[in-house]
């Protein structure tokens, strides 16, 4: 081979060699792989458990999509949907993310997500957007879990909230429903978390969660009642309307409230309540202390219900509680008894005399006040309504009567009603009037006068035969005394003209009388009609039904 | 095949910077400059084999992490999305972009994986002084070097789509760390075309047998 160089080619420069060389190009796979093992190792690190969930229904679930939030924050994502074993449920996997795991535990809960409109709220409208998401609530357990049951609606009140439960008792479900608020004098202090049928199928099981700080105020006498919706009541009272938010109005609501004097030490978690209907109901004093009384009427007891006030002298002592027609066969009478309900709490003296008084005692004491003249008597509450109530107050001219304290319960007596009393004396009064011997006491007069005149005319005989026989002064007097018996004579004969039984005087008072009669009979008419239909006097008559 | 005369076989040597030719002084183990721009000279790229090796190797352990780390977070109203490069193409293949989708998987996963196992081959066979198939291996380092840019299509993308979507609490995307992962892929993958002499493909043909002098 030639060498075709041509020779003005210069040679390399020739430098001193240089020493080992490190091969830096190596730092750069060493470097990719720390970095890739930092990343695997970041990765793996991250990597928390895997759950397996399962749900009724796989709505809404996507396989790698669907991430499970708690505080909402995602804290896993839900790998697999795949159908059980028998076909019943969907069970899902979740890839939870490493923090998540200490919060797996025996009571944690899951639940899915989605868009909920209610009466009283409106929830998860962001799942319309970004899609259902699975919601999880850690439980405080501190056992952990892998396989977890869905629940099917997602939890009211997520484990975390500090605060208690409740459980009350109820007849009725009424509007109420899970997540009903539950309200401390008008703040939301709570919510129903749960409701169920106890297994007789007689009462209601309700869970309610108050929160803190309002957890404090349930004692073991705090009363709780339904607040749902507009309690308007026309009573004897006359109309009430109780209302605790316009949400109660709409969805329902309940309340609480501790009625003064009572316990102030916070009740234990799970404690027991019953829920009463009403306020008013929850607050009256507890029926355990009341006395019950039983009361006959023989007037009518329209205008009286269950529950109308039982009133000494303007103070509610107690109540109606039952209203039952009482047939006595032997008697062939039918008459009306009321029972009634008397807390003796309220009735209490102020220097306490009554608390410790033994059974014999009260009875005692009570009999007192029978022979005093303490009667029950129907009022009339409500002139426009007609409502009846039930007073107690002294009659000191009722008759003697006596409590049977072996009755059951003891019977009290009773007093007939004020308008019907006013009735029954009108009625006396006109009879009276009416059997006065008008006509014999006019016969009587008459013959007295009749005889008075006969006298007089004697008189007068005996005067002429003395008119002879006197001198003149007495002439002259006895002429005074026959001016004077002319006088009288004429004082008679008026006085027989005033007692014809055609005269004036007699007819304007015989008059005056009938007049009086059918007056009676009419104010007797008004008050049948009256208590008949007390609307009248608002309304006016009722037409005549032809 | 005709055998060509080479410039070592000549006595002779170029500069990599200026390109000057020069004449192979006797004391090969001195380091050699350029007599014109005083650039080390070399008859063949230094270290080339070890250096591609190295660039190979990380290349091939950063395409593990740029495969199964998310590529790109997409953050919406809708909630939030992050997708890796194979799950972007399911996503794509699924909604119907075949086309789309065989190009995103070309390009972004076959090519720089294909890019890798062929340097590795050619690397391999030059270690190994292979005198077959010289011309193929030629071409196919050819080809590897005029590929290499067009597998940052994925990385102009994100960033495009990054630059672009950033409408705050609506939608963001976000570059995830596949991104960073990948775009390393791609420039070792490039480096390593770089540092790999082709002509070592053709120096087992010209010295029979004899193991070839890297200088």
């Amino acid at each position: 081979m030639s060498d075709p160089t041509p020779p003005a080619l210069p040679t390399a420069v020739v430098d001193p060699p240089r020493r080992f060389r490190i091969p830096l190009v190596w730092v750069i796979p060493i470097v990719a792989a720390l970095i890739g093992l930092f990343l695997a190792g970041r990765t793996w690190y991250e990597q928390g458990p895997v759950v397996t969930l399962q749900f009724r229904t796989g709505a809404g679930l996507e396989p790698g999509k669907t991430r499970i939030k708690y505080k909402d924050v995602d804290v896993g994502q839900i790998s697999t949907v795949r159908l059980a074993k028998d076909g019943s449920h969907v069970v899902a996997t979740a890839q939870m993310a490493r923090e998540a795991a200490p919060l797996l535990v025996e009571d944690t809960r899951f639940w899915v997500v989605s868009a909920k409109v209610s009466g009283s709220a409106v929830s998860g409208l962001d799942t319309l957007l970004s899609g259902t998401y699975v919601g999880m609530d850690a439980g405080k357990s501190s056992e952990a879990r892998r396989d977890f049951v869905g629940l099917e609606d997602a939890p009211v009140v997520s484990l975390g909230v500090p605060g208690r439960s409740f459980a009350l008792h109820a007849d009725t479900l009424g509007s109420i429903d899970v997540g009903t608020p539950v309200y401390f004098r008008r703040i939301q202090a709570g919510q129903v978390t749960a409701f169920k049928l106890d297994d007789a199928g007689q009462h209601l099981d309700i869970q309610v969660f108050i929160k803190a700080p309002y957890d404090r105020f349930v004692t073991i006498d705090t009363r709780f009642w339904n607040a749902s919706g507009i309690d308007l009541k026309l009573g004897a009272e006359g109309l009430q309307l109780n209302t605790e938010s316009a949400t109660a109005i709409l969805a329902g609501g309940l309340a609480f409230e501790t009625p003064p004097g009572g316990d102030t030490e916070a009740a234990p978690a799970g404690q027991d309540f019953r829920l009463f209907p009403t306020r008013a109901e929850a607050l009256k004093q507890p029926s355990s202390n009341a006395q019950i009384w039983q009361l006959r009427f023989t007037e009518t007891l329209r205008g009286l219900s269950v529950g109308a006030p039982v009133d000494f002298r303007g103070i509610q002592i107690g109540e109606v509680i039952s209203i039952s027609p009482d047939v006595d066969v032997d008697a062939a009478d039918v008459g009306l008894q009321v029972d009634i309900a008397v807390f003796p709490e309220r009735m209490q003296s102020r220097r306490d005399a009554t608390q410790d008084m033994s059974e014999a005692d009260f009875r005692a004491f009570v009999d007192r006040l029978i022979k005093r003249g303490l009667r029950a008597q129907l009022r009339n509450g409500n002139l426009v309504t007609g409502q009846l109530y039930v007073a107690m107050d002294f009659f000191p001219n009722a008759g003697t009567a006596k409590i049977d304290w072996a009755g059951q319960p003891p019977q009290l007596p009773t007093q007939r009603g004020s308008l019907d009393e006013l009735q029954a004396t009108l009625s006396r009064i006109a009879a009276k009037l009416d059997r006065l011997p008008l006509d014999d006491i006019a016969a009587e007069t008459r013959r007295a006068i009749a005889g008075l005149a006969s006298a007089v005319e004697r008189t007068e005989a005996l005067m002429q035969r003395l008119d002879g026989l006197a001198s003149n002064e007495v002439r002259a007097a006895v002429a005074e005394t026959q001016q004077t018996m002319a006088e009288a004579r004429a004082a008679v004969a008026d006085g027989r003209r005033l007692l014809a039984s055609d005269a004036p005087l007699q007819q304007d008072l015989r008059d005056s009388l009938q007049e009086l009669s059918r007056a009676a009979q009419s104010l007797r008419h008004l008050t049948d009609m009256l208590e008949r239909n007390p609307e009248a006097l608002l309304r006016g008559k009722p037409e005549e039904k032809p | 095949m005709k055998r060509h005369l080479t410039a070592r076989e000549a006595g002779l040597m170029s500069c990599h910077v200026c390109g000057q030719l020069a004449h192979i002084p006797a004391d090969r183990a001195a380091l050699l400059r350029c007599p014109r721009c005083r650039a080390p000279m070399h008859l063949r790229k230094p270290a080339s084999v070890s250096t591609t090796w190295a660039l190979i190797i990380a290349a091939a352990v950063l395409f593990v992490p740029a495969n199964l780390l998310p590529m790109m977070t997409t953050s919406s109203l809708l909630g939030r999305q992050q997708d890796t490069i194979m799950s972007g193409v399911v996503f794509l293949w699924q909604s119907g972009s075949w086309p789309l989708a065989a190009v995103v998987f070309f390009a972004s996963i076959m090519v720089p994986l294909l890019k890798i196992i062929a340097l590795a081959w050619l690397t391999v066979t030059v270690q190994r002084r292979s005198r077959r198939s010289v011309m193929q291996r030629t071409r196919l380092y050819r080809i590897v070097e005029f590929v290499g840019r067009w597998s940052m299509l994925d990385i102009y993308v994100i960033t495009i789509l990054v630059a672009l979507v950033n409408f705050r609490g609506l939608a963001t995307i976000e570059a995830g760390p596949a991104a960073i992962a990948f775009g390393a892929v791609v420039v070792l993958t490039m480096f390593a075309a770089m540092s790999f002499d082709p002509r070592l493909i053709w120096d087992p043909l010209t010295e029979s047998g004899k193991p070839a002098t890297h200088v």
